[in-house]
């Protein structure tokens, strides 16, 4: 048996190795709305923050975490948040290694299993909802899994399926992922009886999800949300799985793992676990989002395989010989060194993550700074990816807004015509000007390197008066010339280039 | 009449995958073709390029090259669209063939053959490569040959002869010989006879060698090896998406090979099948390289066959295998005459679509270049990396000597890095573009949807003085203002200056 401590080393080294400093641009309006949850002691029904959306029905259906995360912010700050930000990498990987060790029946599977596991999510771990998500798969998970292997549903199983599901359904939209994910497990064979204990998981999961402050209306949400992933494909998490991306790699590597168990020890994997798994896994190359649950779901019947081949190890031939060996050689380590080790490195991480909690230039920062001291004309126009740190700029501390943003990261708020017109402009495309006369913009923030920037540098209508920092603000050149404002406009080119060579 | 028959439907495949010309570097294949016919040498260096003239060049799809440009000369159009029909029809062909020599079953094969050769279609367009998965397919059969008969002279001699068309065809032979390595040994025998590897290493090596420039092709490989990694922004060199249809096809192969290896564990040696699985994931990390790899898998589901069949025939449980079986005992007894027809409709439908479409729209700026032409803007355009091809032969004389050179053209290995670096500032208008256009004479030369477009035309300094095709396709000309300025005759489509508000 591993020893406890080096468990423990082991699980938040990999914990705070899964984190890094807060960039994520969706963490904002996450934070912004639960200024305003925690201040009008309320959730909103409808939206405030977004030029096109503002008063028209919006559910903050992650509404626990965006309290959580306002609270920790107003009390500790930025780095308070990192600090949230690792306790949840620890806890994802402590429940992962937990789960995978009891699906498994060996606390070494289960370390091993869970920390490759975190590791393919590293790409995708950001202080988002979506983490507890993961983590409430797994969990919903192994009580199928249990349930599959006892033959039976206990009321004890039913209850903390209701309470999971409760959990999700009021911090994230995906708890279908975990309903169908049970589902799959349970009914491992075709006998009527377990498509009857899927049945009654999948209603007490159900059941769950109406235990929230809408009763269950995410359900509504999810419905029209349901083809953002396919239609939004220009949004980053949205788009297809690319073979040379880092937690693709990690998902072939564990599906080749996966296989080859199955392979040797064929008939554990049934029909409904595969056509289970080429769900997760499609869904996960379709939208690389979803590459998380895929690899959870892969980690589970990895982990179930193991249990069916722990009485004969033998029968995995090669590879069952290689885990053993692999095994032996880890044991012969210094392991309370190791663990010493890992736990400093632990340490250290989080100590240099709250020294510096935010990730430099990862935020328009200064540009809004400059903004709002110069009071710039609204409307904004402003890019999708700082539509959410805007939104917090542009919020007082009670999360109300003082100004709107034209887009943010909420899919479902952002008025589609905006989105594709966006979408263009930010692609420099020929027709960048629609998406300006749909906005008719004051002001325009956006990130300076870009295609959208360069055509407003070289306009002779619009006007740059801040270039810092990775943004660049543009007004226009008809009102810095009629405002009595100190402001100057970057010149024009206007000199003819000297030749390269 | 069965054996034509099918033949035909096999033809029909190819024909199948063919479209209209579209392919941006078959015209400066064409124009190097065009140079070497006329001038009865090679070129040892680059004659085309702004920035790359001079330098050390190797034409090292010349054999191919010829071809084209008598083409061209010849028949024009019509020459290279019938040039491209052939080929498609070949490929179709070449694969059925090999896979059901390999399978030993020709139904069985020619169902995998056109089930491969759909797979190409997003690939196939007329260029040199398309004629080395022939090559590839031939030099597998070749090597099946060796595996099961030892090393003959003949099989030796087909490589060797292969490998002769293959190193003066395109830079690719490498994927074959490594491939080749593979898949004639015979692992599971108790001393590993290592003859029939050696062999047939040294024979196609040696093929290599039989090129205008005895095997200098090896060093241009060396120097482009990092192409396909450093380029990313070339389409064919980006990886695999899952929503992309070539991919799609891989994975389906890989299903079906990795279900058969289920049914059957022991029947194909784990080298060849984990050869066949790093060419795949290859051509899923440059797409590329993807038709070799369905093919690979192909000729591995077909080996799989051969000894298995009789096994799927006579298992007791339903599986791919006996699936398989069925649908090829099924295809043998399609009646021959509904082949044929089938097969003659088909053949005749991408026809007419053909004849009346021979270059697809909008896959050429033909009038762009006429107006260049026109107004005497030939010189120093700044162009897109994917017109390159094309004004290169434009740009040329008949013999294929150029009268104005590109900026930047499809030939990865002309184009000198900074230029290529300045250019993709341009590409996506980032800051700096204007090194990319600043190294020309003040003409650009640019997609109209493109960011460039975009920020030239809200630029004082330009003018944009031709426009086709609307603001989502087709193509537009800037020139600079001051040049502007003196040709008045040129009556620019839009100045900035001129315009009072910029939206």
């Amino acid at each position: 048996m591993i020893s406890r401590l080096s468990w423990i080393a082991l699980v938040i080294a990999t914990g705070t190795y899964l984190c890094w400093e807060l960039a994520d641009p969706d963490l904002w309006w996450h934070l912004t709305t639960g200024r305003w949850i925690l201040a009008h002691s309320e959730l909103p029904l409808t939206d405030q923050w977004n030029r096109f959306g503002a008063g028209k029905p919006w559910l903050p259906y992650s509404w626990t975490f965006d309290v959580a995360v306002a609270f920790v912010w107003s009390r500790l700050g930025p780095e308070g948040a990192v600090l949230l930000k690792v306790l949840l990498g620890v806890g994802f990987v402590s429940v992962l290694t937990a789960v995978y060790s009891r699906a498994s029946g060996s606390s070494f599977v289960g370390l091993f299993l869970g920390v490759f596991v975190a590791c393919a999510c590293y790409a995708h771990f950001y202080l988002r909802p979506q983490v507890l998500a993961w983590m409430l798969f797994s969990l919903a998970l192994l009580i199928a899994m249990r349930c599959a292997d006892e033959q039976k549903v206990t009321k004890r199983a039913v209850a903390a399926v209701v309470l999971i599901f409760a959990v999700w359904a009021n911090v994230h939209i995906t708890a279908v992922f975990g309903i169908l994910g049970m589902a799959a497990l349970v009914c491992c064979t075709s006998d009527k009886k377990s498509f009857l204990r899927a049945l009654g998981l999948s209603l007490a999961a159900v059941g769950g999800t109406l235990l929230t402050p809408a009763i269950g209306a995410e359900w509504t949400v999810l419905a029209s949300k349901f083809l953002h992933p396919l239609v939004h494909t220009s949004i980053m998490e949205f788009a297809p799985a690319s073979f040379d991306q880092y937690p693709v790699s990690f998902l072939i590597l564990q599906l080749a793992v996966l296989f080859t168990l199955a392979h040797y020890i064929p008939g554990q994997l049934g029909a409904p676990r595969l056509i289970g798994l080429m769900f997760f896994v499609i869904a996960g190359m379709a939208s690389i989002k979803f590459l998380p649950f895929a690899a959870v779901f892969a980690g589970m019947l990895t982990a179930s395989l193991c249990r069916s081949a722990a009485a004969t190890p033998e029968c995995l031939g090669n590879i069952g010989l290689a885990g053993r060996l692999f095994k032996v050689r880890l044991m012969e380590f210094p392991l309370s060194a190791l663990s010493v080790v890992l736990l400093v490195y632990a340490g250290a991480k989080t100590y240099s993550l709250v020294r510096s909690p935010l990730l430099p230039n990862s935020t328009p920062e200064a540009a809004a700074d400059f903004l709002l001291q110069n009071n710039l004309p609204d409307p904004v126009l402003n890019s999708f990816g700082d539509g959410g740190y805007l939104m917090f700029r542009f919020s007082g501390p009670d999360g109300t807004p003082h100004r709107l943003v034209s887009i943010d990261g909420r899919t479902n708020v952002n008025d589609p015509l905006i989105s594709s017109l966006h979408d263009a402009a930010s692609q420099g495309m020929a027709t960048w000007r629609d998406y300006v006369r749909r906005v008719d913009p004051g002001t325009i923030i956006w990130p300076a390197d870009s295609a959208f920037s360069e055509i407003l540098r070289n306009s002779t209508a619009w006007c740059s008066v801040f270039d810092r920092s990775g943004w660049a603000i543009f007004v226009r050149r008809s009102w810095a010339a009629e405002a009595k404002t100190e402001l100057k406009c970057a010149a024009l080119p206007g000199s003819s280039p000297q030749p390269l060579q | 009449m069965k054996a034509a028959a099918w033949a035909l439907a096999a033809a029909a495949a190819g024909i199948y995958i063919c479209g209209s010309l579209v392919d941006a570097d078959l015209w400066w294949h064409v124009t190097v073709g065009r140079w070497i016919l006329n001038h009865r040498t090679l070129p040892t260096s680059d004659l085309w390029n702004y920035y790359g003239s001079g330098q050390p060049w190797r034409a090292y799809s010349w054999s191919s090259e010829v071809f084209y440009a008598w083409l061209d000369q010849a028949f024009g159009v019509s020459g290279l669209l019938v040039a491209k029909v052939a080929l498609g029809a070949a490929l179709a062909g070449v694969l059925c063939f090999t896979f059901s020599r390999i399978a030993a079953d020709w139904a069985f094969g020619w169902f995998l053959g056109a089930a491969v050769c759909i797979a190409c279609y997003a690939h196939f367009v007329l260029r040199p490569q398309t004629f080395t998965w022939i090559l590839f397919s031939f030099a597998i059969l070749a090597g099946e040959s060796v595996r099961r008969n030892g090393l003959r002279l003949k099989s030796l001699l087909i490589i060797l002869v292969v490998f002769v068309a293959w190193a003066n065809t395109h830079l690719s032979a490498i994927v074959g010989i490594c491939f080749l390595a593979v898949w004639v040994g015979r692992y599971r025998e108790q001393n590993f006879d290592l003859r029939p590897v050696v062999g047939v290493v040294l024979t196609a090596f040696l093929g290599t060698l039989l090129t205008p420039y005895l095997g200098g092709e090896w060093a241009t490989l060396l120097g482009k090896v990092s192409h396909p990694l450093t380029h990313r922004n070339i389409i064919e060199f980006r990886s695999a998406t899952f929503a992309d249809y070539p991919a799609a096809f891989l994975i389906l192969f890989l299903i079906v090979l990795l279900r058969l290896v289920h049914e059957r564990p022991r029947a194909l040696e784990l080298p060849p099948l984990a050869a066949g699985c790093l060419l795949a994931y290859g051509g899923l990390a440059v797409i590329k390289f993807l038709p070799f790899s369905y093919i690979a898998l192909g000729a591995l589901i077909a080996r799989l066959w051969r000894t298995e069949r009789e096994v799927f025939a006579g298992q007791s449980g339903p599986g791919l295998g006996d699936a398989l079986n069925r649908f090829s005992r099924m295809l043998e007894r399609v009646p021959a005459p509904a082949v044929a027809a089938l097969a003659l409709l088909a053949v005749a439908e991408r026809a007419v679509e053909l004849y009346h479409e021979p270059v697809r729209p909008g896959a050429y700026p033909v009038e762009a270049v006429n107006f260049l032409q026109e107004t005497g803007l030939e010189e120093g355009v700044a162009n897109v990396f994917g017109d390159g091809g094309y004004l290169i032969y434009r740009f040329s004389n008949p013999d294929g000597t150029p009268r104005h050179k590109v900026m930047v053209d499809g030939r990865t290995n002309v184009n000198p890095p900074q230029v290529v670096e300045a250019y993709q500032k341009a590409l996506y208008g980032r800051r700096g573009w204007q090194d990319y256009v600043d190294l020309g004479s003040g003409v650009v030369l640019w997609r109209s949807k493109w960011p460039l477009s975009a920020i030239l035309d809200e630029h004082p300094d330009w003018c944009r003085i031709y426009f086709e095709g609307g603001l989502a396709s087709g193509w537009s000309i800037f020139l600079r203002s001051d040049k502007a300025a003196g040709r008045k005759e040129l009556q620019p489509v839009s100045c900035s200056l001129q315009t009072e508000e910029g939206e």
